[in-house]
């Protein structure tokens, strides 16, 4: 029988899918074939035989119920070992004899798969995998709905208690110390002093996430309870590079120190040791370090304010809605019984849409973008093959002419297809395990769970699945060709100028209009990235990051705080003093780093309802200002004489200036935050806190003489490199106090690198793929203008022999290509018209339809066309009229 | 599709197509009848190996030319019947052209040889 192109398909589909139903097959096959011999026995009878005889003949009839179950199965499954290995043995030689063809296929798929596999193992744990908890379904994320960073979001003690006992969704609730950045620790005793990072964490925290420690013990309440016993839960980090993963440090305790309000240094007993797949950081908080755990203790706390961060698992059952619903009547009743909390809320979040959210849809863009570079690819190498079917037109028709089924030359075809996708996917994995590495280690990346960014197992299923699909994909367009012709027609073939070489090479031409099409699509998505890019680099950030670093410092806890503030000022003098230093000055807050807010009120206004202001807060000592390079725009910057004893006094920013002061000049009027007066001493330019998007949001800037209470990082201006710089700071810092430890010296420019990493993390990645696609548009554009003027070479001796110039030659091949990349450009430029709106809220100050980038794109791509064909049109007006009409 | 000796591959086409051509009547058959009709309306000149009718339902239906359904038999117990689908019948008539014609000319060409044969 001969197949048709559909039923070859289709048989071979369900081979593919019969081992899923194998055991019911058989039972089938059973069943008729028993019905076949009762039917057959009656027969028989009926004839007159003795039913024992009758049964004989049956059987003897049907030739034996084994082979017949056999032949069944092996018709109905999939084709034996052996004629798959002599496929595949056959597909092998093939590539062999044809190194080049095969080098440029693998690289492509190689590029195309292994980019695929990459992004997957970056979408999988941060969209697709669960959290790293247990049942992380149920957990939630509870925040607040003001303004002014995270203290906007973040709950008092009181409130939260409050929360926790009158809500009824949930099974638990916990919470951690969302300033934890603030607080610096220093591990001292044995070995060199380390400057640590530690997070405090509310009751029952580990356990309302599930997890459990790796060796050791979770805290007790006595731990938690004021004045109780100091604990300490290491990281497996902080415990594997300080402790060198010795066990028997569980029992032991270490010395630690802090600023107030923690103070030290003390003993804290090392209670356990969290294991390696709890990362603390990836999940709360990206981008940061954090080496152990301590407890927060909540009567210590009861005046700190909004400080905490709450994670609630909801109870079996109850949806996030039904949970939110019941806050939103709760909290309302909640705010009438407090009057002094103001007007609180709890906004609800899955954990994970915390936690991923943001990026969400940065990481589907990849994804979407990854998916046309495999596309094109795809596209790409259809075109490849279909030319080397066509070369081998000969040898695939003498296969059929010598009995080879069309079903099997087809077989044969995808089993190419196949194997070289799966040489491709296996270079790729190498790529992809690359990449991965490279985006894990990036220190200044801020994206959430990247510890858990792998080549895992799923990749590796996901990417053989991928190889598999693309293989076949791409070897299909030339099967179905083989299996529409007329074996010797094939043989018959003069393959020059023939309608069927015609139809061929229109096929091409629509793959290569389509590829064109993808590509733009692409480009037009990273042009769009790029500008924002660009436009992201011209904002004003309200002070110059370069030449800066940031050093903490942390006073000697064993003086008052009154001298602590002094011994600080010493330091800054000192470090000052260093020749090249040209500003230094204290804050405990960096723009594009921690924030917090606190209130702030003009003195002297009517205060009206929303004239409350919640501005960022920084605690500063003179000279930061100018460290930072920061404009001072009316009034003056603090100076030494703005101590504890005179009357407190606050600059603020532009912002904070015209929201209380309506445009007025507010230096030398009266502020209040909280219930302590401030006498505005002057107006700075707004810096950008929460992210460099942000603008216009009010700040303040307290003298940290007057507010200061834990340490703070000295900022730095000097023109000398950090290498240099570090040591003389070291030197300068110890002639102070010996005590004092200044480590580790940060440029402040890594903390708008930061800012702006997943932003160029999209933009990189984008990018890349869009050179690719357009660097497989050229190539093949390049193949198929060379494929067309081989076909037409008769023709083109025909012009040129009734007298067309060479230029006129170039101008018809070229025109052709011209034409083509138009109305692939056309359709692709429609296609990331509708696209890219898609990509509205990545943008930044550049609309989706932006001209320029749409323009330059067609621009881009008609010159790669333009060139692509160039090589081929220039080979084709060379072309000898004589000998190309001898040819054949 | 397979490499077996040519004498079964011959068979197996000529099986699948008489196998077609058998359900090319409106009622449903089921596989014993299928064989039994083959063997009658051949004159009992082909000696059906009954068993092989089943991996040629099989490679018919997963091509799609025909289709299966469970049903109650003359003596009442469950039988699978089968049936020509539309497919079925284009392939049947195509198939059926082709064999026509291969088998004058395969006649013409060994009457040919025969007799050039004989001259020599």
């Amino acid at each position: 029988m001969i197949d048709t192109p559909t039923s070859a398909v289709r048989r071979f589909v369900a081979r593919l899918l019969s081992p899923f139903r194998h055991r019911a097959a058989d039972r089938e096959v059973r069943e008729e074939i028993a019905m076949h011999l009762s039917l057959a026995a009656a027969e028989y009878e009926r004839q007159g035989l003795p039913p024992a005889e009758a049964r004989r003949r049956a059987a003897l009839a049907l030739g034996g119920v084994d082979a017949a179950r056999d032949e069944h199965r092996a018709a109905r499954g999939l084709p034996t070992l052996d004629s798959v290995s002599q496929d595949l043995a056959y597909a092998v030689r093939g590539f062999r004899r044809e190194p080049g063809f095969t080098a440029v296929a693998v690289l492509m798929l190689a590029i195309g798969i292994g980019a695929n596999t990459a992004v997957f193992s970056v979408v999988n744990p941060l969209l697709l995998r669960p959290l790293p908890f247990r049942d992380a379904s149920r957990l939630a994320w509870m925040a607040d709905t003001r303004e002014g960073g995270l203290s906007g979001v973040t709950y008092s003690v009181g409130v939260y208690e409050e929360i926790q006992r009158h809500a009824r969704s949930f099974e638990e609730m916990t919470s951690y110390f969302a300033f934890f950045g603030y607080l610096s620790y220093t591990l001292t005793g044995s070995g060199h002093p380390e400057r640590l990072s530690a997070v405090t964490v509310g009751p029952r925290f580990f356990e309302v996430l599930g997890v459990q420690p790796a060796i050791g013990r979770l805290f007790t309440k006595e731990e938690l309870a004021q004045n109780g016993p100091k604990a300490v839960l290491l990281s497996h980090g902080l415990w594997q590079r300080r402790f060198a993963a010795d066990t028997g440090i569980v029992g032991r305790t270490i010395t630690i120190g802090a600023a107030a309000p923690i103070g030290g240094p003390y003993a804290y007993t090392v209670v356990g040791v969290m294991p390696a797949s709890f990362d603390f950081a990836s999940v709360f908080a990206p981008g940061q370090r954090v080496d152990m755990f301590m407890p927060a203790v909540f009567d210590d706390m009861r005046r700190w304010g909004n400080t905490l961060s709450v994670v609630a698992r909801l109870k079996p059952g109850v949806s996030l809605d039904t949970a939110q619903a019941e806050l939103a009547q709760l909290m309302p009743q909640l705010s009438e019984a407090h009057r002094d909390w103001g007007r609180r809320e709890a906004r609800l979040t899955a954990l994970k849409q915390h936690v991923s959210g943001p990026i969400s849809r940065s990481l589907l863009v990849l994804w979407g973008a990854v998916g046309l570079v495999i596309l094109i690819v795809c596209t790409n190498l259809s075109n490849l093959m279909l030319a080397r079917t066509t070369g081998r037109s000969r040898e695939i028709a003498l296969r059929m002419a010598l009995g080879a089924s069309r079903g099997r030359v087809m077989r044969q075809l995808l089993t190419e297809g196949v194997v070289l996708s799966l040489t491709g996917a296996g270079v790729g994995v190498g790529l992809a395990w690359l990449l991965t590495m490279w985006v894990r280690s990036s220190e200044t990346l801020s994206l959430p769970l990247l510890s858990r960014v792998t080549v895992d197992g799923s990749a590796l299923l996901f990417t053989a699945g991928l190889g598999c699909v693309a293989g076949l994909a791409f070897g299909a367009l030339p099967a179905l060709r083989i299996s529409s012709r007329n074996p010797q027609d094939a043989l018959r073939e003069q393959s020059r100028g023939s309608t069927d070489g015609r139809r061929h090479a229109w096929v091409r031409g629509v793959l290569v209009a389509a590829e064109i099409a993808l590509a733009c699509v692409l480009l037009v998505g990273a042009g769009l990235l790029l500008r924002s890019f660009y436009e992201l680099q011209q904002v004003d950030l309200g002070f110059r990051p370069s030449q800066v670093v940031a050093v903490r410092i942390d006073p000697n806890m064993t003086l008052k705080v009154e001298q602590q503030r002094a011994q600080l000022d010493e330091v800054s003098r000192a470090v000052a003093a260093i020749p090249s230093v040209e500003a230094v000055g204290f804050t405990d807050a960096l723009p594009l780093d921690r924030n917090r807010s606190w209130h702030l009120a003009a003195v002297g206004r009517d205060r009206r309802p929303n004239e409350d202001l919640g501005p960022f807060v920084y605690v500063v000592g003179p000279g930061y200002f100018s460290a930072m390079g920061m404009q001072v725009k009316d009034g003056r910057d603090f100076t030494n004489d703005d101590t504890a004893e005179r009357p407190g006094v606050v600059v603020v920013n532009e912002t904070a200036a015209r929201m209380l002061w309506r445009g007025e000049s507010p230096v030398g009027r009266g502020a209040v935050t909280g219930d302590t007066p401030l006498q505005v001493i002057g107006v700075v330019a707004d810096v950008r806190q929460t992210a460099i998007e942000e603008g216009g949001q009010p700040q303040m800037y307290l003298s940290y003489r007057q507010f200061g209470s834990a340490g703070s990082d000295l900022i730095v201006r000097s023109t000398l490199p950090m290498s240099a710089l570090g040591p003389a700071l070291r030197e300068r810092v110890a002639t102070v106090d010996r005590t004092l430890v200044a480590a580790e010296l940060r440029p402040v420019g890594n903390l708008v690198e930061r800012a702006i990493s997943p932003r160029k993390f999209l933009l990189r990645l984008l990018g890349g793929f869009a050179a690719i696609a357009v660097l497989l548009a050229c190539l093949g554009i390049y193949g198929l203008v060379s494929y067309t003027v081989n076909q037409r070479v008769q023709e083109i001796g025909v012009r040129m022999a009734l007298g067309a110039t060479a230029s006129d030659v170039r101008r018809l091949v070229m025109g052709g290509t011209l034409r083509l990349a138009a109305v692939g450009l056309g359709l692709g430029l429609v296609a990331a018209l509708l696209l890219a709106r898609l990509i509205t809220s990545l943008l930044y100050s550049t609309s989706p339809t932006d001209a320029g980038t749409f323009a330059a794109t067609a621009v881009v791509l008609l010159l790669v066309a333009l060139v692509a064909s160039a090589v081929p049109a220039f080979r084709a007006a060379r072309t000898n009229p004589l000998s190309a009409l001898r040819a054949d | 599709m397979s490499q077996k000796p040519p004498r079964v591959d011959l068979l197996q086409g000529t099986l699948d197509l008489m196998v077609l051509q058998t359900l090319q009547g409106l009622v449903p058959q089921h596989g014993y009848g299928i064989a039994r009709r083959i063997e009658q309306v051949s004159g009992n000149r082909i000696l059906l190996n009954q068993g092989t009718i089943y991996a040629s339902l099989v490679r018919l239906q997963q091509r799609g030319w025909i289709d299966a359904e469970w049903g109650a038999s003359d003596n009442n117990r469950r039988a699978k019947f089968y049936r020509l689908t539309r497919a079925g019948r284009t392939q049947l008539q195509k198939e059926t052209v082709n064999w026509q014609r291969l088998s004058t000319v395969m006649g013409l060409v060994l009457a040919n040889s025969d007799s050039e044969g004989g001259q020599s």
